[in-house]
């Protein structure tokens, strides 16, 4: 369990997150809730070794001459759900469109540092980005289905980056769209439109479009704040069936969605990364008294 | 910024604190009537205790309502499940009072006043002082206070076994006032376990407020 802090980002040292606790020597045990709950992330994550997904190191960005993103130091395990906190404007936007260069997009914005996907340098000028996007695949706050079919909102990406026989595509919208928690409420009506759907519907299908390219890292920003509660449920559930074979990076303003959904949490604030830990961790014994503040809601 | 939890928190504080107050009078009282062999005084807190129970009832149940209504985190979190046990700790405080007062009221039925040693007397003072530093602890967030209470227990512990000592000499000269020796040794078991549930309490106290277990490391 380590935090990254000020300090370590200025010595730029990398910041892993240990998720399996090793038997603690330390003076610090684990809180009561927390060891109940470290049994139960045992359990979920014995089936694997923990990688990293997402490297990044002294990583600056800017609109123009205003800094964003101060020195981000941190490692994103792959295959597991990382949330990302902060009050509004601290960046975690930002560092979302970074990833998958939704920022090519904004003229003013410029970055340093390293981010790596996979061990692909992202930020590589002569990267395909149109593939970059596929391997990182992203969720908006506000369901935006094209305003077509359902079955061409999933097929739209598969046809545009594979050559697939319709037998195969029929396949792969239907395993998307399982995969997704839909399939059920839409079988009968594929041929429908999209807009017909809820606004829980549209965002699971929004996440069953992405997934339909096998992407390695779905982000998603706010992805439930435009949800009611029982749609929203439904995402969080999705995210927990999506959770062993994506890396998750979510962005929620909703403390409790981050504590139920994700394994790992990281607190920004005003542009810099405050502390990073496991969620039990940051949701019961965070280290920095900023990271208390506001997931405590005493914030300012 | 006033928080709707913050007014909670501060109810639910007011109320534990009221607990220990009530769970110090009743030891407070059942040592004086041993000490003093005020049979009146020991009546007083024999029966059963409606206030306490009720004091009791209602922490547990603010405990709950915050946690459905606010699902606290970090240090409200680590505070309310603090709450909970120390509610419970405080409650068998007052029964173990109670028990003492009992066995006064018994040996004073049975015309059985032994004269107990002054280890007794020093643990009853000792435990006395545990209990109001474990509240200060409380009150302030004290964690160097609680880790305090958590090393005092030792002397408790060391003064019980001086008790049992005496009560064995005792029982070994005098066989036939073995019943009363042995109320001798009942009544410096519970003063023990007050003792202990005082460092078990001053534990939640550091959990609380640092966030770290010590239940099961040494004081
Ligand atoms: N396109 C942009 N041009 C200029 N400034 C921007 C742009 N997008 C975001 N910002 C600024 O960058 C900061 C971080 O924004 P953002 O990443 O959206 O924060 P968050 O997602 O945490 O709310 C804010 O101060 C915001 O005003
Ligand atoms: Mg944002």
């Amino acid at each position: 369990m380590i935090q990254s802090d000020a300090a370590a980002s200025r010595q730029h040292q990398p910041v892993p997150v240990e998720l399996k606790s090793p038997v603690n020597h330390s003076s610090r045990v684990a809180n009561p809730l927390a060891a109940v709950a470290q049994r139960a992330i045992d359990a979920r994550l014995s089936s694997g070794e923990t990688t990293t997904e997402l490297k990044v190191r002294d990583f600056s960005a800017w609109y123009g001459d205003f800094q964003a993103l101060h020195n981000l130091e941190l490692d994103i395990p792959k295959n597991r759900v990382t949330a990302l906190i902060g009050p509004s404007g601290c960046g975690k936007s930002t560092f979302l469109r970074w990833i998958n260069r939704m920022n090519d997009l904004v003229a003013s914005a410029r970055c340093s540092g390293t981010l790596e996907a996979g061990g692909t340098n992202v930020l590589d000028r002569a990267l395909d980005v149109v593939e970059l996007r596929r391997r990182v695949g992203m969720v908006f706050q506000k369901p935006n289905p094209f305003p077509k079919s359902i079955y061409d909102n999933v097929a739209f990406g598969p046809r545009l980056h594979y050559r697939l026989k319709k037998r195969e595509l029929d396949a792969l919208v239907e395993k998307s769209l399982r995969d997704a928690a839909l399939w059920d409420e839409v079988k009968d009506r594929l041929d429908k439109s999209a807009l017909g759907l809820s606004g829980g519907q549209q965002q699971r299908l929004c996440i069953a479009r992405t997934i339909a390219l096998s992407p390695e890292v779905l982000l998603m920003d706010e992805p439930c704040s435009a949800l009611d509660p029982k749609a929203t449920r439904r995402v969080e559930d999705l995210i927990a069936e999506l959770r062993n074979n994506f890396t998750i990076i979510i962005v929620t303003h909703n403390m409790q969605q981050a504590a139920r959904v994700s394994d790992v949490t990281a607190f920004f604030f005003e542009g810099r990364l405050i502390e990073i830990d496991e969620t039990l961790t940051i949701f019961t014994s965070p280290k920095n008294p900023q990271t208390e503040e506001y997931v405590t809601g005493r914030f300012g | 910024m006033t928080l709707e939890l913050d007014r909670e928190l501060a109810t639910l504080r007011a109320a534990l604190r009221a607990m220990a107050e009530s769970a110090q009078t009743r030891l407070a009282t059942a040592l004086e009537a041993w000490m003093t062999w005020d049979i009146d005084l020991a009546q007083s807190i024999r029966t059963a205790d409606d206030e306490i129970d009720q004091l009791e009832v209602n922490i547990e149940n603010e405990c709950m309502a915050i946690l459905a209504k606010h699902s606290p985190v970090a240090s409200d979190l680590r505070y309310v499940v603090a709450a909970l046990r120390i509610n419970t700790s405080f409650e068998r405080i007052a029964d173990l009072a109670r028990s003492v007062a009992k066995r006064v009221i018994r040996l004073d039925r049975d015309d059985q006043h032994p004269t107990p040693p002054q280890a007794l007397e020093t643990m009853g003072e000792a435990v006395k002082e545990m209990l109001s530093n474990t509240m200060r602890a409380l009150e302030n967030r004290d964690v160097e206070l609680a880790r305090f209470v958590r090393k005092s227990d030792a002397f408790v512990d060391d003064r019980n076994r001086e008790v049992f000592e005496w009560v064995a000499e005792s029982t070994h000269k005098e066989p036939a006032r073995a019943e009363a020796f042995i109320s001798v040794l009942m009544i410096a078991r519970s003063l023990e376990r007050i003792g202990d549930i005082c460092a078990n309490i001053a534990e939640d106290i550091m959990f609380a407020v640092g966030g770290s277990i010590v239940r099961h490391t040494p004081a």
